[in-house]
């Protein structure tokens, strides 16, 4: 008698984790919808694997190039010219997860330089987290977000934007130049304790007494010279500073990575 | 007897009812509960809602007078699903302004000539429609606001 009570408890005891665990979970995805109620895209596909969009060029067999320079690979997926701008989609690897960017760009023709003009984020394969990595691509523009499982790779494809071209470049030399990949702090990380000292010492030791000011407000970030300071407006302390801040505020990977196109 | 029977399930009933909640939470707690989304980060400055945390430039373009000054960023937070304008100077003593222009427009402009690597950035937007960033610099006065020039692409989130 005892033990056919029992049993009957333990049962009813067993209802109650499976029914108050169904509860629990549908008032989690109530939430969730709650959260995304202002028209937020739907997360049921939010594990979805993604495909690469890595296009390549039928025109040139040479596609993908690849270059590899301080242990890191950067390859041209494709290039095509409109008019007067040469693009080229360049893919390279993030090494964490801050926001890389190709930096100190050049296309060289028939030995002059021309500047980058602009750049376009194609696709960012975020470096994982807890076993998943966020996926950004964008497409006829509209970026589109999902979270993939890790694959193990995180790398950041671009379009790098050259204007004033010669219009005959598909009969010319060229080469891409790509000195280095940087960083530039978030608009909330510009005053830590450790940016601040690298700044401020060497400073100090070319001119004793100069104070730096780190600013982080709504709006703004930056450093500066004190304003009370005598070294305000001395141009070699200016420059100094630009040149200190510059190196001190951008993380960066030297490189230099070439790619040429023959004619 | 049945009184140890009547704590015992008392016990089951309060593990059940702690259980289901924990799993969840470590399972599939949506990050967003976390910040600000969409047309909820509009106006506010990305700092303050730590929409900062996972920014990325997805649009930029380089300022060039014709030497190259400063750079105009669309940034983007995945978290927050939110845009906004940042234009960095490469080279001190110009004014900078710059706007972020999408369904709702805002602007920065500093009031006085800055330094190089010093930067403006604009409130947030949602990015659930058009848009993109502009940026302009100029060495002799304050940069008049909204700013139409050296514009990045649009861009919609979706």
């Amino acid at each position: 008698m005892i033990k056919k009570r029992y049993f009957q408890i333990v049962a009813i005891a067993l209802f109650i984790v499976g029914a108050a665990y169904i509860v629990s979970t549908t008032f989690q995805s109530v939430g969730a919808i709650n959260d995304d109620s202002d028209g937020s895209p739907s997360t049921d596909d939010a594990l979805a694997k993604a495909s690469p969009t890595e296009v390549i060029s039928d025109l040139d067999p040479y596609l993908p190039m690849a270059v590899t320079k301080e242990g890191l690979t950067l390859e041209v997926l494709d290039y095509r010219w409109v008019e007067n701008e040469a693009l080229f989609d360049v893919k390279f690897p993030l090494v964490d997860e801050r926001d890389w960017q190709l930096k100190n760009v050049y296309l060289e023709i028939d030995g002059k330089q021309y500047p980058l003009w602009a750049t376009t984020m194609v696709e960012v394969v975020e470096p994982a987290v807890d076993g998943e990595q966020v996926v950004l691509r964008y497409e006829n523009g509209i970026v589109k977000d999902e979270v993939i499982a890790d694959t193990g790779k995180a790398y950041r494809i671009d379009t790098l934007t050259f204007g004033d071209v010669p219009l005959n470049l598909d009969k010319l030399d060229f080469m891409l130049v790509i000195k280095e990949i940087s960083t530039t702090p978030n608009e909330g990380g510009y005053c830590k304790p450790d940016i601040i000292k690298s700044i401020q010492n060497p400073m100090e030791e070319a001119f004793p007494g100069i104070e730096i000011v780190c600013i982080s407000e709504p709006g703004f970030d930056g450093f500066g010279i004190a304003s009370d300071s005598t070294f305000v407006e001395d141009a070699e302390a200016l420059s100094l500073f630009d040149t200190i801040v510059n190196r001190v505020l951008n993380a960066r990977i030297i490189g230099l990575w070439q790619f040429s196109f023959g004619g | 007897m049945q009184k140890k029977m009547i704590h015992i399930v008392f016990v089951i009933m309060l593990v059940a009812t702690l259980l289901p909640s924990s799993i969840a939470g470590a399972a599939d707690e949506p990050k967003d509960l976390y910040y600000c989304s969409y047309s909820g980060c509009t106006g506010y400055y990305a700092p303050h809602q730590d929409c900062d945390d996972d920014a990325r430039n997805v649009g930029a373009i380089y300022i060039r007078i014709p030497d190259t000054v400063g750079l105009n960023e669309l940034r983007y937070s995945e978290n927050c699903h939110s845009y906004w304008a940042r234009t960095i100077l490469y080279e001190s003593g110009y004014y900078v302004g710059t706007t972020v222009d999408g369904p709702t427009d805002y602007s920065e402009a500093s009031p006085a000539p800055l330094y190089a690597q010093q930067s403006i950035y604009t409130r947030m937007v949602t990015s659930a429609s058009a848009t993109r960033a502009c940026g302009k610099v100029d060495d002799d006065h304050v940069v008049d606001v909204p700013v139409g020039v050296w514009c990045t692409i649009w861009h919609t989130n979706s």
